[in-house]
């Protein structure tokens, strides 16, 4: 059976994105993955400098970092996620609304491709046409 | 006046002024072969987009990153946990920076296997090897910024390799990371590479890719060439741009999505005094160039393995760069053997990040 090369293109993009997608997840995880202070630890470490990180580092960060309570003292992990369940709640109904927004626009511009390719195929605007008139 | 000729005025007067309209004949002039292989061609833009992304996002993670040793890891962790959205623009900015590259890559790969890049189109193919080189640059570089254990890692473990070069590698380190080992010189050095150094030099060959794209125009698929039976053509505007955009809108769909749902995270603030943690891997696509490092044995001959794993893939990457002047077949050729080679070292690749992912 002869394979042909779109066909072989496609496998190679569709493994590429699965590899992108696979190889991102596990970075993530290789980050996350390390032990997670305990919330009683997590007190005790914003308090006292981290055992990981050195003690020249921390003391400058002490000393020149503004005073900025919500982020945590550095040695710590930081989960990406909303702050807050407002706004995670509106994250998400901005993703809903962009997925219906994308499938309007996608039959929009179908309909738009089909109408210039039409006009195209009619030589509509055609510099022939534009002579004639 | 209605609203409809206050438009048809507000147009005539920025035409008058911008000569807009003659833009719009030449791209409504130029035309776009419409083949089954023109799905490789969306590929162009689709990159631009990201790098669009990549800049506006950037610009935002700049007002607030701050690249110090103090201040490198706490300001990504504030613009995470403090900044509005923060975390949301920086995910977008790690995601869309990973799309580019595989983009890049996959643009790259079907030019290399369609042999678009023969003759006149030589130097459209060595500014493309160029700006995969800048991508993957802005990768490497960008990937320090965090400064979490993990990237100082894997800076240590990049920088390292030039090393393995004779003569000249210990230079090259040394010029990488602003002293003998990486420090805070080196996080202040990538930052400005990633920032200045690497947005100008990209945007001066994209420059030169886009003027030889426009000047030479897209090359035909090979059977078209060897057939000489005339091919299917399409207006740029607004034919193409709308066959583009309905490409734009999904792949912006899927970057948001993968950007909400899978966000990276922050390590540890790095300790320029621990250990490197076990197990420690590159980003993907830099996977099987690793992976071709690690199964060189120590010793071959009277060299060292690493330096003859260096100059092998330094050698590689000089006949991909000068790759349309080995193959000087006329557009129409086949070359059934340089197709071959092209697919097996796409299955090297794909074969060698597989083996380093399961590692």
């Amino acid at each position: 059976m002869r394979i042909s090369m779109v066909r072989l293109g496609y496998v190679l993009a569709a493994g590429l994105l699965a590899l992108l997608v696979v190889g991102n997840f596990l970075t993530a995880q290789q980050t996350s993955s390390a032990p997670q202070p305990r919330p009683a630890e997590k007190k005790a470490a914003a308090a006292r400098p981290s055992p990981t990180t050195s003690a020249p580092v921390e003391t400058k960060v002490a000393a020149t970092a503004p005073a900025t309570p919500a982020s945590p003292p550095t040695g710590q992990e930081v989960v990406p996620k909303p702050p807050s369940p407002k706004e995670q709640m509106g994250v998400y109904v901005f993703m809903a609304w962009l997925w219906a927004a994308i499938i309007v626009l996608v039959f929009i511009l179908r309909a738009k491709v089909r109408e210039a390719d039409r006009l195209f195929e009619a030589r509509y605007l055609s510099d022939d046409k534009h002579s004639h008139t | 006046m209605n609203a409809g000729q206050w438009w048809t005025r507000f147009r005539s007067w920025l035409d008058d002024r911008l000569g807009w309209g003659a833009v719009l004949a030449f791209l409504r002039q130029k035309k776009v072969p419409q083949t089954r292989h023109t799905i490789w061609a969306y590929t162009g833009s689709a990159i631009l987009l990201f790098f669009i992304i990549q800049v506006v996002t950037g610009i935002i993670l700049a007002f607030y990153y701050r690249p110090t040793l103090e201040g490198a890891n706490s300001s990504v962790a504030r613009i995470m946990n403090e900044i509005p959205l923060g975390w949301a623009v920086r995910s977008i900015h790690s995601w869309s920076a990973t799309f580019m590259i595989a983009l890049v890559m996959v643009h790259l790969t079907s030019i290399w296997i369609l042999k678009s890049y023969r003759r006149p189109r030589e130097v459209t193919w060595m500014s493309g090897v160029l700006l995969l080189i800048c991508t993957v640059a802005f990768g490497f570089t960008g990937y320090l910024l965090p400064w979490d254990d993990l990237s100082l890692a894997a800076t240590k473990v990049g920088t390292d390799i030039p090393r393995a070069i004779p003569l000249v590698g210990n230079f090259f380190t040394k010029l990488l990371r602003g002293g003998e080992d990486v420090s805070g010189d080196t996080l202040t050095r990538f930052f400005g590479i990633h920032i200045c150094v690497l947005p100008l030099a990209l945007l001066a060959v994209l420059v030169v890719h886009i003027f030889l794209i426009q000047r030479l125009g897209m090359s035909l698929p090979l059977e078209a060439e060897i057939k000489k039976k005339p091919v299917k053509e399409i207006p740029f505007w607004p034919n193409f741009i709308f066959r583009e955009m309905i490409l734009w809108l999904f792949l912006l769909g899927i970057l948001l999505s993968l950007a909400v749902f899978l966000p990276p995270g922050l390590g540890a603030s790095a300790d320029l005094r621990a250990p490197a943690p076990e197990g420690i891997k590159p980003e993907w696509y830099f996977l099987f160039l690793f992976q071709t490092l690690k199964i060189f044995p120590a010793h071959v001959l009277f060299m060292s393995g690493e330096t003859l794993a260096v100059l092998f893939i330094m050698a590689g990457g000089l006949i991909f760069f000068f790759y349309p002047f080995l193959d000087t077949k006329p557009a129409s050729a086949k070359g059934k053997v340089l197709t071959a080679i092209a697919w097996l070292f796409i299955a090297y690749a794909l074969a060698l990040s597989i083996w380093s992912l399961l590692d």
